[in-house]
């Protein structure tokens, strides 16, 4: 069993809006990731994301986020198996449920930006792949590709869904994720350092 | 069924209204009065909007592409709108200015059927009906409603612009008919513009809490007021010209 924590800045027009933890954990066969988050207005941790991965063929198995709204707090819950995936909405509105089916290959929205680290393979190739955005239910086509690299990072640029997202990498092993750029969302994501 | 009554009831009152407010004093039949609010209603229905604007959205990203493909969907409702007023010149008998109350029919039609289909959307999608630039809603709430109601009106006011727009053509007045078209386009886009500056461009992420409350509104009762304008205009326009025909007809006879 091993933990690694990563924390990240989130930075909006170069302010410090709060940090981002993720943890990382591995246990087995699985590979647990966990995500929260603290604002400058709360320091009060929120959580964000949980989700569980094989570690064989890095195939999802469960994911969960939570969303605060102003009439309390929306849960979005996707269960893989096989062939497909139970998608759970709950929020103060209601309850909704899907079932949709998936290929073999289909990644959840959440693991791509740990992609380059869970396969550890330290190849930055561009590619395609369907990609569940459980809170909307939908599968969308995910692409990846290497615009920029240097020395130590590598640069690659991420569509979803008419999403722009920028996510730079390290070029060595673990192959962390150093920056997010979200020019549609307004905020970024930089590394700050790493607790073992 | 019961996820349809509200919207079912809201349609139904819109009608009601827009009956009492522009038909009550030379009234239409019932037959007519479904064939022409049908005829959009099952237009924008069957169009596969939604499939489009997904086969876009999985190809292209970011602000400038969202926006085009945003404004190639402006422009198929815009065509939707024209083929049921080119539909309208068949069913009814009645010619120039009198024609502007079915042309805002036209956009009830339209923007009912608009409201339905995302109503059936946000029920028979597996969890949500908006995706990429639309505004996300997984449940029918009173804000929902609000929001289809104000775009309603927007594509009223949009169809009573391409009406006259249409109409000032065949009269050959063609930079007036013109300018009423591009009102009719620029109404639409302007809220289409708005959806997908808050959503892509963080600088104008505040206009998702005013979007409801105010730029629509606002964009309603402007139109609204120019729409006015451009009706008051043309119908003196006619008037002056039936004046014109009946003196020279009334001066020959004399001589």
């Amino acid at each position: 069993m091993a933990t690694e924590t990563l924390k990240y800045s989130i930075i909006s027009r170069d302010l410090v809006l709060g940090e981002m933890f993720y943890e990382i954990e591995t246990i087995d066969q699985k590979i647990i990731i966990r995500s929260f988050f603290v604002t400058n207005q709360s320091e009060e941790p929120q959580k964000d994301i949980e989700l569980i991965i094989n570690r064989e063929d890095l195939a999802p198995k469960l994911s969960k986020k939570w969303l605060k709204i102003s009439e309390g707090e929306i849960t979005i819950e996707a269960q893989y198996s096989q062939e497909k995936v139970d998608v759970i909405l709950e929020s103060p509105y209601g309850k909704k449920e899907t079932s949709l089916k998936i290929t073999e290959s289909t990644f959840d929205m959440e693991q791509i930006f740990f992609l380059p680290s869970l396969e550890n393979s330290g190849k930055f190739i561009d590619r395609q792949f369907p990609v569940l955005v459980p809170a909307s239910g939908m599968i969308w086509s995910g692409k990846i590709l290497k615009v920029d690299e240097d020395e130590n990072s590598v640069l690659l640029k991420y569509t979803l869904a008419g999403e722009i997202l920028y996510l730079q990498y390290e070029k060595a092993v673990p192959y962390r994720l150093l920056t997010m750029k979200a020019p549609n969302r307004g905020y970024d994501l930089i590394l700050k350092d790493e607790m073992k | 069924m019961n996820i349809f009554i509200v919207p079912l009831i809201t349609i139904f009152i819109i009608n009601i209204l827009f009956y009492l407010i522009f038909f009550r004093k030379k009234p239409l039949s019932l037959q007519n009065w479904i064939t022409i609010f049908f005829f959009p209603f099952i237009l924008v229905m069957i169009i596969p909007y939604h499939q489009v604007e997904r086969f876009f959205l999985n190809r292209l990203a970011g602000f400038l592409p969202v926006f085009s493909i945003n404004s190639i969907l402006v422009i198929v409702e815009l065509i939707l709108l024209s083929v049921s007023l080119l539909f309208l010149l068949k069913v009814t008998k009645k010619s120039g200015i009198e024609l502007f109350r079915y042309f805002l029919l036209i956009g009830v039609g339209l923007g009912c059927g608009r409201f339905f289909r995302n109503v059936i959307l946000v029920w028979y999608h597996p969890l949500s009906s908006f995706f990429g630039y639309g505004q996300f809603s997984n449940f029918i709430t009173g804000f929902f409603i609000a929001q289809e109601i104000l775009q309603i009106l927007i594509v009223i006011v949009s169809s009573g612009f391409l009406g006259i727009g249409l109409m000032r053509l065949t009269k050959k007045q063609h930079s007036a008919g013109i300018m009423s078209i591009i009102f009719a386009f620029c109404i639409l886009e302007i809220d289409a513009l708005v959806q997908v500056l808050f959503q892509y461009v963080p600088s104008f992420a505040f206009f998702s809490a005013v979007y409801v409350i105010s730029i629509l509104p606002l964009l309603f009762i402007l139109g609204g007021v120019f729409l006015w304008i451009s009706y008051r205009r043309q119908e003196k326009k006619e008037l002056e010209t039936k004046k014109a025909s009946t003196d020279v007809v009334s001066d020959s006879s004399v001589s």
